[in-house]
């Protein structure tokens, strides 16, 4: 520790006195528990996340990354995050640039800054944090300094992006970003930086958005991409075994209480539920589990290293997992004796998962995602929940000690009608009758509501964002109709969902609109206490962007989108498929157990799960 | 509860280094963490949820530097104290040190509920015509029954007479250093807490102190007390007198 900060080019001497001038100084020191130790003179790589500390320090991508990284020889990989407001304000007086949390040096003067893409709205932040490092925030104005790479989740369509980044990881980064950084390292010295990061381009899962051009038609729509030299094989996102990858295997441990304040482990990757509206189930597939004695192996590991007290095992639906039981029940043994609660997160909402989940804590909350109150609606979505499965759950869950129950719905959803809307309080009603019908007294119902937004890569990605007008009747309908003792709603902002849908489905025109809006002071946008729709608004009038173009617009059935020429596993045929299916209430059922219905996220739509235990 | 049960292993560590940056919350969770990993016989209360049965000593604010932060932890079984400190001194961050640790029988308070006292050590930056203002200044101070100082909080503002809470205070200058240090016993516990930098803010107030000097404060939490009749007694040395003590 004491090493790292009087390391040559360390800015520890001036940040300190700053320390004692921002809220939380914690964020700023680096030497938490597991961080690792980095080495001077070695081929320097920063990872961010652009949100504050303790959201970024959550993450379980950035934490693998830095793990695998720092495994590379001669080769350390450092953090850094967004400078909360207090800090940045001091940063700037002081003129101090962005520095990492291991050794305290300019993130400017490293050899790959590596950003996490997590969602839109933290645009603004990433362009931020390359200002911060003092670097031009436009690629092409880049001509020296580290080669910066965006990879995470918003990787999905990261057009809107395409000037401020070198290169971006696709897919699952642990072995294309390691080789990467293999490869530049290499390179390093011998070649210039164009030279080094054209040759990085041709990594598989590596693409270069200066490889493409866009041309539009007078109506705004994309008339052709082209891609500026010969055969590009590397556009396909890359997928890993993680029996291969049991990482994080040391988690950092943070010293104050971050928003995901315990050890998660994954449990597998990918889900073919093939629900229409999420774009994860769409893009990582398929399914591939973790050895469940792997899991164990790493939870046990983990647990006593860190000295957490909780352990979440992650998926996109967990109780989906083939060797949930096998694993719940070993594990309740382990994490009795240690002291350690369990959790489950993304719960399907039946008696079964009810039932896993509450032998694990008896009482507290419980979350579910019926997203829709209606079965008409639910099947358009591919979400088939029965109401007699939903009413078994909460009967269950309240059975088991669960004194709230958090329901996740969506308004704006595609053939959504009013009566569909105002089903969701009539839903509600009837889940508390049915809970009082057992003799049960009933929960409090906490009723959480998004504004759907259509996503790149999934069968709504022809869809027209539903108007903010629209969404407000909905809203206001909703609120006068659960203004009722022991039921709490809450909303999405939908100002901020109109941000998330004019960037989730944007194009290289979203640029400017995003570099504008962050000159113009946007910043922390998914924070309510930070969003101001009115700079976006301003921003998208001064660049000439139409927002009605990119957000209510349905799209023909041949449109080129902008993330066209990025493959992420399902086919655009596939996907409209699944579009007309969704629009005459259409069910497609799960590949895991049934037939291969030939989505092309297989190699050859050969069905390539990894599945370790038997249908449950 | 059994017998067993009530057994406390009573720990003092140090708060040093870059981790005196930690806030309380933080710095107590960096250490309850480190005691899980050392597998030390805890024990965990709680009926939905389990949670380590601890109790600590009262606040240290952010920036301060300590060597007396006491926590309890309630263990199920004896174990040697030497072994333990060593264990939790293996799964300590630099900047945390265990100096002492002791097993407390059952039948005495948990050192949340025992504490009331503590000694602060101030140092700064200063000459010495600004030490000679200072011995002054403490001096009036201690002759005047109120001294009142403006408390600013988010959504309050009073004036607090500290005085009461300040039982001794001393200055002493090091001069081949150029340093003023001030020694201050002061309530901190369950009595109520003045707030050291106060005092110290409030007598930096009447020499008329510059900024520059004022930047250099660095504050030092020697030892905690429970004050028993006038005499200061250690949580660590129950029946020991300090120097303060009568
Ligand atoms: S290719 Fe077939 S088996 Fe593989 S995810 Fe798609 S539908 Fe399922």
């Amino acid at each position: 520790m004491a090493s790292s900060r009087s390391m040559a080019g360390s800015l520890w001497d001036q940040i300190e006195p700053l320390l004692l001038r921002v809220e939380r100084p914690s964020r700023y020191l680096g030497c938490e528990w597991n961080a690792p130790k980095v080495k001077e003179g070695d081929f320097r790589v920063v990872v961010a996340y652009p949100d504050i500390y303790e959201v970024g320090v959550s993450n379980l991508g950035l934490a693998i990354i830095q793990e695998v990284v720092n495994l590379l020889d001669g080769v350390s990989c450092e953090r850094v995050f967004s400078p909360s407001t207090d800090m940045e304000e001091e940063l700037r007086k002081e003129k101090i640039p962005l520095f990492s949390l291991e050794s305290h040096r300019p993130v400017g003067s490293c050899d790959i800054f590596g950003i996490s893409i997590p969602h839109e709205l933290t645009y603004t932040n990433i362009l931020n944090l390359i200002y911060l490092a003092n670097l031009p925030v436009r690629a092409s104005e880049r001509e020296d300094g580290p080669i910066i790479v965006g990879g995470g989740y918003g990787t999905v369509n990261p057009e809107p992006l395409a000037d401020f980044f070198d290169l971006f990881v696709l897919g699952e980064a642990e072995e294309s970003f390691a080789e990467l950084v293999e490869l530049v390292k290499a390179l390093k010295g011998k070649k210039g930086r164009q030279e080094i990061i054209e040759e990085a381009s041709k990594i598989p899962g590596i693409y270069r958005p200066i490889d493409f051009e866009f041309s539009y038609l007078e109506d705004g729509r994309i008339a052709a991409v082209r891609f500026r030299g010969g055969e590009n094989a590397s556009l396909k996102k890359r997928l890993v075994d993680l029996d291969k990858h049991l990482r994080p295997s040391r988690p950092i441990v943070p010293f104050c209480e971050a928003v995901h304040d315990r050890l998660n482990v994954e449990i597998f990757r990918g889900c073919t539920r093939g629900c229409r509206f999420c774009q994860a189930g769409m893009v990582y597939r398929p399914v591939r589990e973790r050895s469940a004695h792997l899991v164990e192996r790493m939870i046990q590991e983990a647990l006593q290293i860190t000295g957490y007290d909780e352990v979440s095992l992650c998926s996109l639906s967990s109780t989906d997992y083939t060797e949930i039981k096998r694993v719940v029940s070993d594990l309740k043994n382990i994490c009795k004796r240690m002291q350690v609660n369990i959790t489950l997160p993304s719960l399907r909402m039946d008696g079964f998962s009810v039932e896993i989940a509450s032998g694990l804590n008896a009482a507290g909350s419980i979350t579910f995602a019926p997203e829709a109150a209606t079965e008409r609606l639910r099947r358009v979505l591919n979400k088939p929940i029965g109401e007699a499965e939903m009413i078994e759950a909460v009967v269950k869950a309240v059975r088991h000690g669960k004194r709230r129950i958090k329901l996740y719905f969506m308004i704006g959803l595609p053939t959504e009608t009013d009566k569909d809307v105002s089903e969701i309080p009539k839903l509600i009603f009837r889940l508390r009758d049915a809970i009082r019908a057992e003799g049960l007294a009933p929960p409090a119902f906490n009723i959480s509501v998004s504004s759907f937004v259509p996503k790149a890569h999934t069968p709504f990605q022809w869809c027209a964002q539903e108007t903010l007008a629209s969404l407000e009747g909905k809203q206001r309908m909703l609120r006068s109709a659960l203004q009722v003792r022991g039921v709490n709603l809450s909303w999405h902002d939908r100002y901020m969902s109109t941000v998330e849908g004019l960037l989730s489905r944007g194009d290289r025109r979203l640029g400017r609109v995003i570099e504008t809006a962050w000159r113009k002071g946007a910043k922390f946008d998914s924070w309510s206490e930070h969003f101001r729709f009115s700079v976006w608004e301003e921003s998208c009038l001064e660049n000439g962007v139409d927002i009605e173009f990119y957000l209510h617009r349905e799209r023909d059935p041949d449109e080129i989108f902008p993330w066209d020429h990025l493959h992420f596993g399902p086919s655009k045929d596939f996907l409209f498929r699944e579009y007309r299916r969704a629009l005459s209430s259409e069910l497609t059922v799960d590949c895991r157990f049934g037939d291969c219905y030939g989505c092309g996220a297989c190699e050859n739509n050969k069905k390539s799960h990894l599945l370790k235990g038997e249908r449950i | 509860m059994t017998a067993g049960e009530a057994l406390k292993l009573r720990v003092q560590l140090s708060k040093e280094g870059v981790l005196r940056y930690l806030s309380h919350t933080e710095y107590w969770r960096t250490v309850m963490m480190a005691a899980k990993r050392s597998g030390l016989p805890l024990v965990y209360t709680g009926k939905y949820r389990s949670r380590m049965k601890i109790s600590y000593s009262p606040p240290l604010p952010i920036g301060f530097t300590s060597e007396c932060e006491l926590i309890d932890f309630f263990i199920s079984h004896y174990i040697s104290p030497a072994e333990a400190q060593r264990t939790l001194q293996l799964n300590l961050p630099e900047g945390i040190t265990v100096l002492r640790s002791k097993v407390i029988g059952s039948g005495s308070a948990p050192v949340g509920r025992l504490i009331d006292t503590a000694l602060y050590i101030a140092t700064m930056k200063c000459g010495h015509a600004l030490a000679k203002d200072l011995v002054s200044a403490v001096n009036d101070f201690l002759n005047s029954t109120e001294v009142y100082v403006r408390r600013v909080q988010p959504r309050s503002v009073r004036d607090i007479n500290i005085r009461g809470g300040v039982h001794r205070l001393e200055v002493a200058e090091a001069k081949s250093v150029k340093e003023c240090l001030l020694t201050m016993v002061v309530d901190d516990g369950t009595r109520g807490t003045i707030k050291p930098r106060e005092v110290v803010d409030y007598l930096l107030g009447v020499v008329k102190a510059d900024p520059d000097v004022i930047e250099t404060v660095r504050i030092h939490r020697k030892a905690l007390f429970q004050m028993r009749g006038g005499r200061l007694i250690s949580p660590m040395e129950v029946r020991a007198r300090s120097r303060w003590g009568g």
